[in-house]
């Protein structure tokens, strides 16, 4: 009798935090008028560009990264490198460096290679993102080798066995890294303002930057358009990444 | 035969290798060179003097004092909050499991949206409190999701035993879950450190503007201003300064870690 009751006080503190976690969305929602969103969608024409800007970025991070991603893991845990707790180690280093120390590298890269102010610059960068390659390695170790030996008898090419059998095991991990990049494409802010100064290259999530001072309402609209592609990816893929991020451990 | 075959599957991890090459590690070399050079255009070497200039800077010493107040007041309460919850949602059952997905919401929530409501709800405080709850409010669903995953891989017969035994709540979950799970919770511990530093990007939103007040005036802000105003030596040395601190401080991590569970 008192296990149940205590279980039910665990229950409503748990909905109290949930709501909590969710106050500040809903929050946005109420602020947002209807009005607001004719302004945005139909009247102000800088919002669509932006808009696709940040699209086609989080896609392009996403779907780069987890596809990368997957080719190098495959390398690092099946190839048997001598050096194997080295480059661990350094891709643990890699991944939890904060950005702020990669920035100016990058920077530096990206000038020399004179790729500053354009869309790759910001692409390419968070292709290679340590991240998803320390993710999906975890990943891989939970494939049976057998599987792709097997494959190897039948074929000698490996990108036969990558598309055949791989990545078919690796799907749903393979979308929880596409989510995951995606969220973090979309959420870009140090990148846009220092990799690109032209306008029309911007994204949506340094619009703050440049709006006018009569605009600020819309800012409660223009978070509610920003989480519909993530909410709809996250209603889909919810359980590869719960799962997948589970799988985080040192 | 299996020779050739070890080759190309390391040739698999050659397009990453050469992007991370050509995007982190070779810059790196560069900015440790322009770490020890007087200017840009100068190009005179000039030792260890923009080091000492950095950490005799006033505003750099408190960004460094900024960041660490943050890093010590917030992962502690970050790694209880998410241990502790993670515990009430797994012996939560069905309703725990939906309630314990809604909280990784936050985290792909785009901040630019989200951020506009917390300037309302925490209008004129005198403190870096709002900094430090969107942090919390933001990352706490990632601490969670780990801790839970390894909760479920506890066994409950050794649950079931100590409640045998009787084992209240604090005893069943101290002794029993914390030592099992101990290396997860050390994970998480050093991701929440990881995104003290990732709060930049609220923090700037919050504040709108390069130059927050006093004591919100954080490490990331330094070089973001630093970055601006063209001073790529001060920002190498920065950069230089974290990465070693951070590198020592997981070799250390890892390095304990691994004495303690023998040759696993």
């Amino acid at each position: 009798m008192k296990k149940q009751f205590g279980k039910i006080i665990a229950v409503i503190f748990l909905l109290m935090v949930s709501g909590v976690l969710l106050l500040p969305v809903i929050f946005m929602v109420r602020k947002a008028a209807p009005g607001d969103f004719y302004f945005l969608l139909i009247e102000k024409f800088w919002f669509y560009p932006k808009f696709w800007n940040s699209l086609l970025y989080a896609a392009g991070i996403g779907a780069g990264a987890s596809l990368l991603s997957l080719l190098t893991a495959f390398g690092l845990t099946k190839g048997e490198f001598r050096y194997g707790k080295a480059v661990s180690f350094l891709l643990l280093l890699l991944m939890l460096m904060p950005l702020q120390t990669t920035l100016l590298p990058n920077y530096i890269g990206l000038r020399d290679l004179g790729l500053l102010d354009t869309r790759r610059a910001l692409i390419l960068p968070m292709i290679c993102s340590p991240f998803a390659i320390y993710l999906m390695c975890r990943y891989m170790e939970g494939m049976p080798d057998e599987s792709w030996e097997a494959a190897r008898l039948e074929t000698g090419s490996l990108f036969q066995i990558l598309f055949h059998v791989v990545f078919p095991q690796m799907r749903a991990c393979a979308a929880a890294v596409f989510v995951f990049m995606f969220a973090e494409g979309f959420n870009m802010i140090e990148q846009p303002m220092y990799y690109v100064k032209q306008d029309k290259l911007k994204p949506l999530s340094i619009i703050t930057d440049s709006m006018q001072a009569g605009e600020e309402p819309l800012i409660y609209a223009i978070g509610i358009v920003c989480m519909i592609p993530l909410l709809f990816l996250y209603g889909f893929y919810e359980e590869e990444l719960a799962d997948g991020l589970g799988m985080l451990k040192v | 035969m299996k020779r050739k075959y070890r080759f190309k599957l390391k040739l698999c991890v050659l397009p990453a290798a050469a992007g991370l090459l050509v995007f982190y590690f070779l810059p790196f070399l560069k900015v440790i060179y322009y770490s020890f050079i007087k200017g840009q255009y100068q190009k005179s070497f000039v030792g260890f003097a923009n080091y000492i200039d950095v950490l005799k800077n006033k505003y750099f010493q408190m960004a460094c004092l900024n960041t660490l107040k943050m890093i010590v007041c917030c992962v502690p309460v970050f790694l209880a909050a998410a241990v502790l919850l993670s515990i009430l949602y797994c012996g939560s059952g069905v309703v725990g499991n939906f309630l314990r997905k809604l909280t990784i919401l936050p985290l792909l929530l785009p901040s630019v949206s989200v951020v506009a409501a917390f300037v309302l709800l925490f209008a004129d405080v005198d403190s870096p409190l709002p900094v430090y709850v969107l942090f919390l409010w933001k990352y706490l669903g990632m601490g969670i999701v780990i801790v839970s995953s390894a909760l479920t891989a506890v066994e409950p017969q050794l649950y079931e035993a100590a409640r045998m035994d009787g084992a209240g709540f604090w005893a069943l979950h101290g002794r029993i879950t914390l030592p099992i799970c101990a290396r997860p919770i050390g994970f998480t511990a050093v991701l929440g450190v990881v995104y003290c530093f990732r709060t930049f990007r609220e923090s700037y939103l919050y504040y709108g503007s390069n130059y927050p007040p006093d004591y919100s005036y954080t490490l990331q802000y330094y070089m973001n201003n630093q970055f601006l105003k063209l001073n790529y030596q001060s920002m190498a040395v920065s950069s230089i300064l974290i990465t070693l601190v951070l590198a020592a401080f997981i070799a250390v991590c890892t390095g304990s870690r691994k004495e303690r569970s023998g040759n696993r």
